[in-house]
C-alpha cells in the first residue's frame, strides 16, 4: 500500500505541516469601477481579506488555480489541459494595465507536483517561460501586493474545447494536489481563480446568470464540490459561458480542500464588468 | 495577427498602429480591414476568430475598449506601475 496516498487532508485554515492550511475561490477579472463603485468595493476587499486570511495562516507557498487566456498558450496550440509553472519565478504580462512584475514561485515544489501527477494517472505540462496574464495576475497582485508568498501557478486549460478537461478530471486532480501537499513539508494554501459566469468575445457577452453562479456557491457552501464534478463542459458552458468554465478552478479546490465547505466573502453580478464576481472561503 | 501580438510586443505595437508593413504580411479581406478600424469582441468573433483573440485584438486596436477593460486604478500605488499592454 502506498501509504503517501493514505495521508490525510486536512481542509480550510489548520495548523498542520504538509496539509492544505487554507483554501480560497475568487474571480480573477477588474475593470474599471466608475459606476458601480460598491461593488467593485467588495471585489477589491474580498482580495484583501483572501490576503489576510492567507498571511494569517502563514503558508510557506499559495498555489493559484487559474486560467490562461493566450500570452503564454497561444490559441492555436500547444493547449494542454493541465500546465504547472515550474520556474522559481514568472512575470506578469502586463495587460489591462497591470504592473508588469516577477513573482517568486517555488519550482521545488511545482516540480514535485508535476511527477507526482504522473504518478497518480495525470499528465500535466511544465512550463519555466510563464507571462502570467490578468487570470493569475490580478489575483496574484490583489492579495499579495508585497509579493512575499511564493505562488506556484497551475493552469487549467478553458481556451480549446478539445483540450479541456472536464470537472471531474479537475476534482480528481485537486484531490491528488492535496495528497501530493500531505507528503511535502511545505505548508501551502490553494486559491482557485477565475469565473464565475461570463461569456467573453461570445455574442452572449454582458450575460449573467445570476441564478447558476448562486446554485454553484450554495453547493461549494454545503460541501458538495464534488456534485459539480459531475456537469459536463457542456453544461457549464451552456449555463455559465465560456468564461463560467472557470469555475473548474474553483472545483479543482473544493477537492483539494476535502469539499470542507465554507461562505462567499460577496457575490456582485457585475453588469458593467459583463461577469458575476464573487470569493469564497472554505472553511476547516 | 493576434498571436503574433500576444507573442511579440513589437507586432503588438504595429496592429496598434496598422503598420502597413506588417500588415501586408497577412492576406485580409476587406471585410477583415474593415473590422480593424475599431473592433470589438463581437464583430471579430463574427469573422472567425477566436473569442479570447476577438478580446485581445479589440484591446490592441479598440483605445476606448481597452479604457474600459483597464485594472489599472487598483494598482496605482504599485512600485512598479502599470503595464503599458
Amino acid at each position: 500500500m502506498n501509504t503517501l496516498l493514505a495521508t490525510p487532508v486536512v481542509p480550510g485554515i489548520g495548523d498542520d505541516v504538509g496539509a492544505v492550511i487554507a483554501a480560497f475561490a475568487t474571480s480573477h477579472v477588474m475593470f474599471p469601477s466608475i459606476g458601480v463603485e460598491s461593488q467593485a468595493d467588495a471585489v477589491v476587499e474580498g482580495f484583501r481579506e483572501i490576503g489576510r486570511l492567507v498571511h494569517a495562516a502563514q503558508p510557506d507557498l499559495a498555489v493559484l488555480v487559474s486560467s490562461e487566456h493566450g500570452p503564454t498558450l497561444l490559441p492555436h496550440g500547444p493547449q494542454p489541459p493541465f500546465v504547472v509553472g515550474t520556474a522559481d519565478s514568472f512575470t506578469t504580462f502586463g495587460d489591462m494595465d497591470i504592473p508588469k512584475v516577477t513573482v517568486p514561485a517555488d519550482s521545488g515544489f511545482a516540480k514535485g507536483f508535476v511527477r507526482y501527477a504522473g504518478e497518480n494517472d495525470f499528465d500535466v505540462a511544465s512550463l519555466d517561460n510563464f507571462r502570467a496574464d490578468h487570470g493569475t495576475a490580478i489575483p496574484a497582485l490583489m492579495a499579495f501586493p508585497d509579493l512575499d508568498v511564493p505562488m506556484v501557478p497551475v493552469i487549467i486549460n478553458a481556451m480549446t474545447s478539445e483540450a479541456t478537461p472536464s470537472p471531474r478530471r479537475c476534482y480528481k486532480l485537486g484531490q491528488v494536489l492535496a495528497k501530493y501537499i500531505g507528503t511535502r513539508s511545505e505548508r501551502v494554501a490553494v486559491i482557485g481563480c477565475g469565473g464565475l459566469s461570463h461569456w467573453p468575445g461570445r455574442p452572449e457577452m454582458g450575460r449573467i446568470n445570476e441564478a447558476f453562479d448562486q446554485e454553484f456557491l450554495e453547493l461549494l457552501s454545503r460541501g458538495e464540490g464534488k456534485r459539480t464534478a459531475d456537469w459536463s463542459n457542456e453544461f457549464i458552458e451552456e449555463n455559465a459561458g465560456n468564461g463560467g468554465l472557470e469555475i473548474r478552478n474553483w472545483i479543482f479546490t473544493s477537492a483539494a480542500a476535502g469539499d470542507a465547505g465554507g461562505k462567499s466573502l460577496y457575490y456582485e453580478p457585475i453588469r458593467r464588468w459583463s461577469t458575476g464576481m464573487s470569493a469564497f472561503v472554505f472553511e476547516t | 495577427m493576434f498571436e503574433e501580438g500576444l507573442r511579440d510586443v513589437d507586432a503588438w505595437a504595429a496592429i496598434q498602429r496598422l503598420e502597413s508593413a506588417f500588415m501586408r504580411r497577412f492576406d485580409l479581406t476587406d471585410r477583415e480591414r474593415q473590422a480593424l478600424e475599431r473592433p470589438t469582441p463581437t464583430q471579430l468573433a463574427e469573422l472567425g476568430v477566436h473569442p479570447m483573440l476577438a478580446m485581445w485584438g479589440s484591446h490592441m486596436r479598440n483605445s476606448e475598449l481597452a479604457r474600459h477593460m483597464s485594472a489599472g486604478e487598483y494598482f496605482a500605488g504599485h512600485s512598479s506601475g502599470p503595464g503599458n499592454r
